[in-house]
Parts: C-alpha cells; sequence; structure tokens
C-alpha cells in the first residue's frame, strides 16, 4: 500500500475523466510549446538567410556614390593579411524572350574570380569568365530561363561625373548588355548575396568584373570591397588599413606632369575636384592655380554670336573680375576688340534639376593668341560625349543644344581645337558663376620646380580623409546579426497571437480538474475521516493530476510539432503577406520543448492549486467565524472594485471625448477593459449574493435557471468570464482590421492624393516635368512627377522581419506635402499651421528633423516619436535625425523622410532620382501608369497604385489579425467544449433532480428548455458582455473608421461560437436523454 | 473516561437570517469499551453530534476529552492522528473507493502509518479481518462488483484495522436488509466484546439501539439517558 500504488489505480479507474484533461493540457502545451518553437525557427531562419546571402563577407568598404579602384583590394589585403575581394554592384532590369518576361529591378554583380572564395559553399562563380553570366534561382523561375538562354539587360553605368553639372551625359545612365546564362545559382552557392538587412530575396545577376569594365568603357572601378574577417574586428583597424593603402586613382584623381607649362597638375575623373582634396593641398607651401572650365550656350558681342564654346580660368592676378581674355578666332569671329563688352549665357541646374540659363557680361582685356599656353592641350576638358566626338554634330549631350546654330567656322574650330577654350576670366569669378557642391575646380596646378610628385602625393596621403570624401567601413555581418537578433520575436508573436487559447485552454483544465475533484468529493470525505492527513490527501490527488498531467504535457509536445509545420505551411502559403520569403526553415531546439514543458508544467500546477484550493478553502469553512470572513470581503472590498471600475471606465471615455483623444486608441482600450472587469466583478457578487438569499418568489422557468446558476457561482463565473474575455480580445483588437477600400483622392489620407507611387532601378537624372524632356522621352499624359532624393538604406516597413537601424532616407520639398497626409503624434516642431515646413528648420548640433511613418517608427525601428537615428553624412560626421512626428498608415512606410535642403546638405548627391510621386486625376491613373512604365522601362521604372501600396502595408497588419481572430476563435471554441463538459457533467450530477422532475410529469421538452436555458444563459451573458466592451474599448474606431468589411469577419465569429455552443448543449442533451430509459417507473429508478 | 462532551453547542446558519441550533450544551461521558445507542427524530442533530465527536465537524461552543486530552485544541494533523488511530467511523453507505479492491480498501487506513513494522502488523489484521468477516475471497474485486452487504462488512473492517478506541456508527443497517442488519449489529457488540472497542452507534432501530449500555435520545440539543424500557 503506497502513495504510488493508489495513485496508478485512480488514473487506471478514472481514465475517461483524466483524457479529457489530458487533452486540454495537451492543448495548451501545444499552443505555449508551439509557439517558443516558432520563433526558434524564425530566428534560426533569420541566421541562415545571414549566412546565406553574406557567406565569409564579415566587412564591407564602399564609398556612397564614389568609385574606386579594384587594385585596392589586393593592397588592403596585403596589410590586413585576410581575403579581400573587389565587387561592382549596380542596380539594372533584365528581360528575356523578347520581353515577354521582365523583371524590373535585379542586382548585377560584377565579380572576379576570388569572388567564390567568400562564398558560404561551394559555388561555380570560381568559374565566372567574360563570356558567362550567372543568375539566381528565383530571377531563373521570374524570366522563365535556363542554362544557354539569353538576357537582356540594362545596367545603371556607373558614372563619375554625375549630374551636378550640365556636362554630364544623359543617355548614359544604363548600357544595354547581351548575356548568356552559364548557370543558375541556389542559396547556398550563394545565389542570394545581398547586402540589405531583409528576408526579401534579390534578383541577382553575377558578371565577370572586367568583361563589365569592357563594355562600360570605364577604368576598373568597383564600388564595394568584401572583406572576410574574424566578425570582432574593429572597424577601426579596417579604416586605418585603408587610410594607409588608398592610391591616387582610388580617388579617381589623376597627377601628370604638363611639359609645357612645367607643371604638375591635378584633375578629377569625376570632372570637379573634391574641396576636402582641394583643401589638404592648402598644407603644402607653394600657392597652387585652380583651373575651372566651363561650356556656354552663346558668347555674343553687339555685332555677332557665337555659339557652344568653352570658357577657362586664369589666376585671378592676370585679370579683374569683370575682364575676360579672348583668342583671336572669337576676336574675329565676333569682331571684338579689347576695352569692348561681350555677353555669355550659360545653363546651371536649379533645385528641381531643371536648366536655367543665365547671363554675365565681361570686358575685353586682352585678345591672345592660340599658341603656347593659350593652345594647351590640357584646357580641353575631357567630358565624355564631346571631347571624342570629331564633329559638334556628334556630340552626345545632355544639354539641349541647336545644331542649327553651329555655323561651318564653329565646325572648323571644333576640328582643329576641340574643346581649346575660347576665353578666359579669372577663377573667382569662374567659380562664383559655376561651382557646384561637387567642387570649385576642375584642374589643379603646381610649380614642377617648387614642389616634387612625392611631395603632392604624401601631402594627399597626409591630409585627405578617406571618410570625409564617402568612404565607409562597416560590420556588416555584426550589423546584420544584430537586426536579426532584434527583429519581431515571433514567439512573442504567436505567444500575444495566442494568448487566448491558452487563457481558454487553462480556465478549461481548472474546470475539468475541478469538475474531477468534486466528483471525487465523498472520497476525500472518506479518506479524511479514516485520518488521512490533509497533506496526504493533496499529495494522492495533486500526484494523480500531476501524472495526468505529464501524460497531456508529453502528447502536447508531439502535437507542438505538428502544429509548428502547419504554422510553418500557413507563413510559406496563405499568410506569405507576413514574411514574404518561401526559404523559412524549421527547426526543433531541445531547449524550447524543455521550456515549453515547464512553463506547461507550472500553468498546470497553477490551475491545480486553484481548483484545490477552491474546495479545501470550502472544507475549512466549517465554523461560522471562518464563513463570516469570507462574506465581509464579498460585502465590503467587492463592491468597492465595482463601483471603482465603472467610474474609471467612465472618466476615461468622457475623457477622451472632451480631450478629442478620439486617435488614442490605448485610451479607449483601457476604458473597455475596465466596464469588462466592472461587469464581470458584478456577475460574480450577484452570483454569491444570490446564493445565500432565499428567494420568496413563485417557481418560473427564469427563477429556476437562476437558482440553478447559482448553485455553483464560481463555476457559472468561471464560464461568463471565459466567454466574456475571449469576446472582448477578439472584437476589440479585430476592430483594428483596416478596411482595404482606401481612397486616393483623399490628400489627408495615406497616399497624400498622389496616385502612383513609384521606383526606378537606375537613377533618372532629368526632370520629368519638364516638357522638352517629357517630349524627349514621350511624356505626354497630364500630370506632375515629384522626385524624392534617396539614401540607400534598409526597409523599415512591416515588410521586413528585421529590425532596422538605417532605414532608406527621402529628401522631400516640404511645400509639395502641404495639406497632404495626417501626422498622428507630433512633437512641439510640428505644432503649427504648416507642420511639413518645420523639416526645413536646422535643431543644430548636427541635428535634423525627421519624420516617418508610425509603423515605422514603433514596429520597425522600435523607437517612439522624440526619438533620434544616428547616420554618417557625406563628410564622414555623425549626423543625428531627430524624429519630430509620425504620419498615419502612409506610402512612405520603410522610409524615413527628411527636407531636401538637408538631403543635400548631408547626403551624397546621387546619380539621380529613384523615387518618385506622381500627382494626377484618378480617372487616368492606369494610363498614366502604363505610359511611364512603357517609356521609362530601361530605368526599371516601376509605378504602383497609391491606394494598391498602401493595401499592401494594411494586408500585412490584417495578416497578423486574422491570425489572432483565427487563433482567438480557436479559443472561445475550446470555451463551449468546455460549456459542453460542464454541462454533462451538470446532466450527470443532476441525474436524481432529473428523475423527480419527470416522475413529476415534465415533459422532455420542458426540461430541455431548463437545461439549455441554464447554460445558454451562461454563453448569451459571457458573449454579450464580452461584445458591448468590445464596442466601448474599440469606440474610436467605430466612429472613425469604415466597417463594413471587419463586421462581417466578427460576426461570423460570434455566430460561429454561439452556434457551436448550442449544437453541443443540444447533442449533449439528446445523448443524455436517450440514454435514459423512457416511463415514469423506469427513470425515477434512479430514486430508489 | 474515555470520552468526555462538556458544554458542546452547534448551530447552522441558513440564508442569511436564520439559523438552527441542533446541539445545545450537550453533555456526554463514554467509559472505555462501553456502548451507548443515540436515538432521536431526523433533523435533531445525531449525526453532527457524530461528526463532532469523530472531529469531522466542529463545535462552536464547548470541549471535548478524549483520554483526559482536550480535543478542541489540536491542530490539524494532530486532529487527523487521532482519527487514524483512535476512531474507526462506520456510515450507513459503505464509502468504499470504487477505484480501488475490497483489500485497498480495508488497508486505506494504514497509508499514514510510518513504522514499517506497524504496517506489515495491521496488513495481517486486515488479512484476518476479512476472513472473519467471510469477505477474503472478495479481496481483488472492487466494490462495485460486490453486494452493498459485502461492501459494508468491508467497511467494518477499514473502521477496525487500526485497532480504535472508539467505534462511531451513524445508521450502519439503514442500507442493509434485515437479515444483514442483524448480522451487521451482532458483528458490532461482539468486536465490542472482544476488542474493548467502545461503541457509539446512532440508529432508527430500537431493538439494535437497545442492546447498548447506554441508550440516549437527542432531543432539543441535549441528551437524554433513556431508561431500559422505551
Amino acid at each position: 500500500m503506497t502513495e504510488l500504488h493508489l495513485i496508478i489505480q485512480s488514473i487506471k479507474h478514472f481514465w475517461k475523466s483524466h483524457l479529457l484533461l489530458m487533452l486540454g493540457i495537451a492543448i495548451s502545451t501545444m499552443v505555449m510549446t508551439g509557439a517558443l518553437l516558432i520563433g526558434d525557427s524564425m530566428r534560426y531562419s533569420l541566421d541562415r538567410m545571414i549566412d546565406l546571402r553574406l557567406g565569409k563577407v564579415t566587412h564591407i568598404v564602399s564609398a556612397n556614390n564614389r568609385y574606386f579602384t579594384d587594385s585596392l583590394a589586393i593592397r588592403l589585403e596585403k596589410e590586413i593579411h585576410t581575403p579581400c575581394v573587389p565587387a561592382l554592384i549596380l542596380q539594372g532590369t533584365a528581360m528575356s524572350q523578347g520581353g515577354q518576361n521582365r523583371i524590373p529591378n535585379v542586382q548585377v554583380l560584377g565579380i572576379d574570380k576570388n569572388f567564390s572564395k567568400l562564398s558560404p559553399a561551394k559555388t561555380p562563380l570560381a568559374k565566372i569568365n567574360s563570356n558567362s553570366a550567372y543568375i539566381s534561382q528565383n530571377t531563373a523561375l521570374q524570366l522563365n530561363v535556363n542554362i544557354q538562354d539569353e538576357l537582356l539587360i540594362h545596367v545603371q553605368r556607373p558614372s563619375l561625373t554625375l549630374f551636378t553639372s550640365p556636362l554630364h551625359n544623359d543617355s548614359e545612365t544604363s548600357i544595354p548588355l547581351r548575356i548568356k546564362i552559364a548557370g543558375i545559382l541556389s542559396e547556398e552557392e550563394w545565389g542570394h548575396f545581398q547586402l540589405r538587412n531583409t528576408q526579401v530575396l534579390p534578383y541577382n545577376i553575377f558578371i565577370s568584373l572586367d568583361f563589365l569594365h569592357q563594355k562600360m568603357e570605364t577604368e576598373a572601378y568597383v564600388n564595394y570591397l568584401l572583406i572576410a574577417a574574424k566578425e570582432n574586428l574593429e572597424s577601426a583597424v579596417l579604416k586605418k588599413a585603408l587610410q594607409k593603402n588608398w592610391e591616387i586613382k582610388d580617388l579617381n584623381l589623376d597627377i601628370a606632369k604638363n611639359q609645357k607649362r612645367k607643371t604638375w597638375e591635378i584633375t578629377s575623373d569625376r570632372i570637379f575636384i573634391d574641396p576636402s582634396i582641394e583643401n589638404a593641398l592648402e598644407e603644402l607651401p607653394i600657392s597652387k592655380e585652380s583651373v575651372l572650365t566651363y561650356f556656354v550656350n552663346t558668347i555674343a558681342s553687339q555685332k555677332d554670336t557665337v555659339p557652344y564654346s568653352f570658357i577657362g580660368s586664369v589666376p585671378d592676378a592676370e585679370i579683374d573680375s569683370g575682364a575676360i581674355i579672348i583668342n583671336e578666332w572669337l576676336a574675329e569671329q565676333l569682331d571684338l576688340k579689347v576695352e569692348e563688352h561681350l555677353k555669355i549665357d550659360y545653363f546651371v541646374f536649379d533645385q528641381s534639376r531643371d536648366l536655367q540659363e543665365k547671363s554675365a557680361e565681361f570686358k575685353v582685356k586682352k585678345i591672345i593668341p592660340i599658341a603656347g599656353k593659350w593652345a594647351d592641350g590640357t584646357l580641353i576638358p575631357a567630358f565624355s560625349g564631346w571631347t571624342e566626338q570629331s564633329q559638334c554634330r556628334d556630340w552626345k549631350v545632355g544639354l539641349p543644344i541647336d545644331f542649327k546654330k553651329i555655323k561651318t567656322a564653329d565646325e572648323n574650330y571644333w576640328t582643329k581645337w576641340k574643346g581649346l577654350p575660347k576665353a578666359y576670366i579669372g577663377i573667382s569669378t569662374a567659380q562664383q558663376l559655376w561651382q557646384n557642391s561637387l567642387g570649385k575646380s576642375m584642374l589643379l596646378r603646381f610649380p614642377e620646380q617648387q614642389v616634387s610628385l612625392k611631395r603632392i602625393e604624401k601631402s594627399l596621403k597626409e591630409e585627405v580623409d578617406l571618410f570625409q570624401l564617402g568612404f565607409q567601413v562597416q560590420a556588416i555581418k555584426s550589423l546584420a546579426k544584430r537586426a536579426a537578433k532584434n527583429s519581431i520575436s515571433f514567439s512573442q508573436l504567436f505567444f500575444g497571437l495566442s494568448f487566448f487559447i491558452l487563457l481558454a485552454g487553462t480556465i478549461l483544465n481548472i474546470l475539468l480538474i475541478s469538475l474531477s475533484i468534486e466528483k471525487r468529493k465523498s472520497q476525500i470525505d472518506t479518506l479524511s475521516f479514516l485520518g488521512i492527513s490533509k497533506k496526504q490527501i493533496h499529495r494522492l490527488l495533486i500526484g494523480e493530476i500531476v501524472v495526468v498531467a505529464i501524460l497531456g504535457m508529453l502528447w502536447g509536445l508531439l502535437l507542438a510539432v505538428f502544429y509548428t509545420e502547419a504554422i510553418y505551411f500557413a507563413l510559406n502559403s496563405i499568410w506569405n503577406d507576413i514574411v514574404r520569403t518561401k526559404t523559412l526553415v524549421n527547426i526543433i531546439r531541445p531547449q524550447s520543448l524543455i521550456i515549453g514543458f515547464l512553463i506547461s508544467l507550472l500553468l498546470s500546477f497553477l490551475s491545480i492549486k486553484i481548483s484545490l484550493f477552491q474546495l479545501f478553502q470550502k472544507q475549512n469553512q466549517t465554523s461560522n467565524a471562518e464563513k463570516n470572513k469570507k462574506t465581509k470581503w464579498h460585502k465590503n472590498l467587492l463592491p468597492f472594485l465595482i463601483f471603482s471600475s465603472f467610474g474609471f471606465a467612465i472618466a476615461f471615455l468622457i475623457q477622451n471625448h472632451i480631450k478629442d483623444s478620439s486617435q488614442n486608441v490605448f485610451l479607449f482600450f483601457i476604458s473597455g477593459a475596465l466596464m469588462l472587469i466592472a461587469l464581470l466583478l458584478s456577475i460574480y457578487y450577484f452570483l454569491q449574493k444570490g446564493q445565500k438569499r432565499n428567494s420568496t418568489k413563485s417557481i418560473s422557468l427564469t427563477k429556476m435557471t437562476y437558482q440553478n446558476l447559482i448553485i455553483k457561482p464560481q463555476r457559472s463565473f468561471l464560464i461568463i468570464a471565459l466567454f466574456a474575455i475571449g469576446t472582448f480580445i477578439i472584437v476589440s483588437v479585430g476592430a483594428n482590421q483596416k478596411n482595404n477600400f482606401i481612397s486616393a483622392s483623399n490628400k489627408e489620407g495615406g497616399t497624400g492624393g498622389f496616385i502612383l507611387f513609384a521606383k526606378s532601378a537606375i537613377p533618372i537624372a532629368d526632370n520629368l516635368n519638364n516638357p522638352s524632356i517629357r517630349f524627349k522621352k514621350g511624356l505626354e499624359k497630364n500630370y506632375r512627377v515629384i522626385a524624392l532624393e534617396s539614401h540607400q538604406g534598409d526597409d523599415a516597413s512591416c515588410l521586413n522581419l528585421h529590425r532596422i537601424s538605417h532605414p532608406e532616407i527621402l529628401g522631400v520639398d516640404p511645400s509639395e506635402f502641404e495639406n497632404r497626409f495626417r501626422f498622428i503624434q507630433k512633437t512641439k516642431h510640428l505644432d503649427r499651421p504648416s507642420p511639413w515646413q518645420a523639416l526645413e528648420e536646422d535643431l543644430g548640433d548636427q541635428l535634423i528633423p525627421a519624420v516617418a511613418d508610425q509603423t515605422v517608427i514603433r514596429w520597425g525601428l522600435g523607437l517612439k516619436v522624440g526619438d533620434t537615428l544616428s547616420y554618417t553624412n557625406k563628410k564622414g560626421a555623425a549626423l543625428k535625425l531627430k524624429l519630430v512626428g509620425s504620419l498615419s498608415n502612409s506610402i512612405f512606410q520603410g522610409s524615413v523622410l527628411i527636407a531636401a535642403k538637408h538631403f543635400d546638405q548631408h547626403f551624397p548627391k546621387n546619380p539621380g532620382a529613384s523615387r518618385f510621386l506622381i500627382d494626377g486625376l484618378i480617372s487616368e491613373q492606369s494610363s498614366i501608369k502604363k505610359e511611364l512604365e512603357r517609356n521609362l522601362r530601361d530605368q526599371g521604372f516601376i509605378a504602383q497604385s497609391s491606394t494598391e501600396r498602401l493595401a499592401l502595408f494594411q494586408s500585412i497588419e490584417n495578416t497578423y489579425l486574422s491570425i489572432f481572430l483565427i487563433l482567438g476563435g480557436l479559443g472561445l471554441i475550446i470555451g463551449t467544449i468546455g460549456l459542453a463538459i460542464v454541462f454533462a457533467r451538470n446532466l450527470h450530477a443532476r441525474k436524481e433532480e432529473l428523475a423527480i422532475m419527470q416522475a413529476l410529469g415534465f415533459p422532455n421538452a420542458l426540461l430541455y428548455r431548463i437545461l439549455l436555458s441554464e447554460h445558454l444563459s451562461l454563453l448569451i451573458a459571457g458573449l454579450g458582455i464580452g461584445l458591448f466592451c468590445a464596442i466601448i474599448a474599440s469606440l474610436n474606431l467605430w466612429i472613425h473608421s469604415d466597417f463594413s468589411g471587419i463586421l462581417w469577419n466578427i460576426a461570423l465569429i460570434i455566430l460561429g461560437v454561439f452556434l457551436n455552443g448550442i449544437v453541443c448543449l443540444v447533442l449533449i442533451l439528446f445523448f443524455h436523454f436517450k440514454a435514459i430509459p423512457s416511463g415514469a417507473n423506469k427513470s425515477t429508478a434512479s430514486l430508489s | 473516561m474515555l470520552l468526555v462532551l462538556n458544554k458542546i453547542s452547534k448551530t447552522y446558519t441558513v440564508g442569511k437570517s436564520h439559523s438552527r441550533k441542533v446541539l445545545s450544551d450537550l453533555f456526554l461521558e463514554v467509559k472505555a469499551g462501553s456502548t451507548s445507542s443515540i436515538i432521536g427524530p431526523s433533523g435533531s442533530g445525531k449525526t453532527s453530534l457524530l461528526n463532532i465527536i469523530g472531529t469531522l465537524d466542529q463545535a462552536d461552543h464547548g470541549q471535548l476529552f478524549f483520554k483526559e486530552k482536550d480535543i478542541t485544541t489540536y491542530s490539524d494533523k494532530q486532529l487527523a492522528f487521532f482519527r487514524n488511530s483512535e476512531i474507526g467511523y462506520i456510515f450507513q453507505r459503505h464509502f468504499l473507493l470504487p477505484q480501488y479492491t475490497l483489500l485497498d480498501n480495508v488497508l486505506l487506513p494504514t497509508l499514514p502509518l510510518k513504522d514499517r513494522s506497524l504496517k506489515e502488523e495491521r496488513k495481517s489484521r486486515g488479512t484476518a479481518l476479512l476472513k472473519t468477516l467471510g469477505i477474503w475471497d472478495q479481496r481483488h474485486q472492487k466494490p462495485s462488483d460486490l453486494s452493498l452487504g459485502e461492501c459494508q462488512r468491508a467497511a467494518v473492517a477499514r473502521a477496525l484495522i487500526n485497532q480504535p478506541s472508539l467505534i462511531l456508527a451513524d445508521e450502519p443497517t439503514g442500507s442493509l436488509d434485515q437479515s444483514n442488519s442483524e448480522t451487521l449489529a451482532d458483528l458490532l457488540f461482539e468486536i465490542n466484546e472482544t476488542q474493548n472497542t467502545a461503541l457509539i452507534l446512532v440508529t432508527h432501530d430500537v431493538e439494535i439501539a437497545a442492546r447498548a449500555n447506554q441508550r440516549y435520545l437527542l432531543k432539543n440539543g441535549k441528551l437524554e439517558l433513556q431508561i431500559p424500557s422505551f
């Protein structure tokens, strides 16, 4: 006779009811452990993705929009003794089968054979050569191509000149390449290489670097160095090595000797020399000569004009500020003499990249021969598209050239002298007229005799800080791991989403345990009178239930594996919206199984304790003194709690209404929650009170229902509470589902009134609002294009699972957004009639204002309004962006917005814009989209309806809410099962009572009514209270939003639960009465 | 004196304002080895009195001495030990636990015993009791497989296994037929004689009640000692 023997005997005997309890515990364990396993799998998947996309790369070197030599990789590798590989990573478009299949945004990677050394696994990329291109699997799938098929790709041309000067050639922004596919790479073969922190797979095309350089007719420039070092290698070490090993060519500089002038001359492939490089050379103890040459539209005298000429500069000492030196050819053409005046017309770019023609007048100071230093070929600027052409008519330039103006004399000059300047002004005057953000000089000259080449180079090496020129070293792998580590916790998410199932399961377990203990009450009494101590009785009972619970938990752990598989199947299919990748991998970590088991054990233990507590509390209350203690609590504290909860609930509601805090969802939720607590406590109070009262009213169905409910007031309360809480949570949270109907014309809505949001893979330099540009590009319809500057960053929208620290930055013109969009939260900076204008303020000390979508701030960045983001500006200095406001559900989800003015000041200029907003008629949206995409397809221009874009973001939230509703609904179903079990047990326990009623002549139909009314009233009370409080909790949403779609979802769930409850109850009733023999004598047999 | 009840009172509260006093300053003395019977109308408090003696319920006032110790001051642990070692309870219904065999049910009171040798001794005693009561062959069967009489005999064996000083029997023959009732009654009085176990018997059966040394009528919350003919 041991306790264990008794426990085992009891388990065997009561196996049927224990099976139900095991099932209840198994479900809770399954959901809880499942949440942990889902989180594990998500983290593992994201970590795995890091290795698959970065391979062995731990650090990268980049230089914003600069390019540097690929040999820097070799020098750096020698210095740091760790693999360092160059790469040219560009954007482009790809198409196959004659344009039938297209990808508007591909990542084109120019690599050499060393690239494969950094691969996570063996890869055919080692075989890459000029004739081959390798593509990723998803690219092959999207383009429907195989090995040996051909692709046509348009690749962004790495322009060193950029577009800040009218001197760039806009036909050079991309080049077409026809390539043959040599291989299709799986993810293990490094097909999904990308540097951005996102789970969305890139479309990759790998091409030989040499081939790319050859086709682009550029020098061996790259824009990334990929380093495979130890992860904990300090960036400072790499920076130091970089600073030590760069060469002149890495800054796109060239130093050559001008034999004629006996000078050293520094020029830049970027045309303009960086101001910081120029400043670095100030250290040399000799004077330098700066040269700036510019293209002008006309040089005119009173008698004649000469079109399309170059004007150079001379030192200020040689000429006065308002004077000009002209060559004899020009003098002859314009019939000019010294002291006579001339006028020049020239183009500059304004803020919106429109050409503005400006003029300047000068007095002729001197006329020079085209000989000697004035015929110096180095004065001819090497502008691509110009100087290699043999005739003026062959110029390929980004300026509007009226070739009719070019005369034979002009052509002859060009043939003989090419772009040799026809006139010269003082350097200061030239810089005043023509300098820009890229620099103010195109050539720097040093007397050969006063300084050696070595000295110049030394000065540059010592004084130039690479990192002020935009070079950056990033510990990319650590950053990626941090982004993944801090990503959305799917464990927490699914805990939250499954919260109600867990609650329902726990309450069901408490009910089942209570019922089972209650059934054994007489046994407990027997053990008690046999002198078995309370402690030992507890041990026997708890031991029995714990063994059952453990069996249930083990069952639950097994189910958890299948549950996780099911969730992952759903995430890779119907719920793919929220993860946007199909590469999620499911893993089972033993630690999570153990933790799930332990938490379930704790919950089960709590359930047992609560159930036993109730039982033994009653047993302890044998004396009246004990009972009086309980009554006092009911009499005093409970009413106080009820009235307080009601009071606070109403106070919150009134306050929200007065303060017009109608946007404060949280406050409304609190009101609803307090109302729920108040109502539930009231129910509890009246049930307890009713138990003590002896009603003198005559018998009726209502009285019978009520009397039966108060026999076990706590059980009745538990069931009502279960349904009330479940309904409250589901309805109040579900009401946040956004209706996908969005009006594009509403300027205060999330679209800002813009009809399209567009992106281009290859930046577009031109102003697409300029009539001549529109004509040239075939853009005929009536709309306005707002180009947004963008600084590359990670996507911080809800489409990215990672926690982002550097989102994409967009530079916007605040005047374009006046009275558009809506701010949810604002700091005092935005508290003004035109809040957008506040973005142009300077907050001082490298702090600038920024705004972002509320979702981005809260979920993407994990911050709040008022917080700051840290960046490094184009000069390598720390820059902070202060979040001064948040936008409500806007199309800007994923990015942070700053004023264009601040963008120009702090971030590197791009070769063009790649983000656009289109303002036009909603009725023409489709045709405008088609026109833009067709005519700008080589730039990979994709326009998305702004309402669709917004709906996409909303659909993510809605998917999460749908999951919540489904799981919550399951929780309510569990609740109805609990109700059904209680019902079945009640029927069994009241066999005698029912028999007496039958003996007294009650027809079955009446008995059904009595029994159903009791239990349905619990269900209805619970659903009703929950629904009422949920409506209060989400009142602001009901007032401000359109609920046509959501109401149906919620109504369906509630109706489903209600019908499920009725069906269960009716079935149980039916089978119970079917089992009872009919006829008064037989039915009353149970009474004897 | 084995048992002394001094000024025992018990009131039950019904609803908000009603109460019923079932025992009012009750006094009772029971000698070791004696037999006492208590009769009284329904609702007079007979079961309440037995429950108080058996420490299954608490009196509102009064003292209860057992072997000259005040039981009312005992802790729960002490009371459990007291019940296990000194009291044997027999009810109208057998209250055998349906999931255990007859033998398990009979040996149930030995569970709290810590002394192994004592446990073994009790086991032997259980065997002897089952044989004496004629239900040894049914020892491995469950209560649902046995007759009421057999179950009630098992309940008696269970009550006696720890050699209690006092047996409390509350309508022990209430569920039995005439024949079994007589058998059970004979058994109880025989145990009293052979083992010197005191017996307090609550019964409606006047013939069985008459067999006791002391006969009481519980009326108006007090015990009235009855003269032999009633």
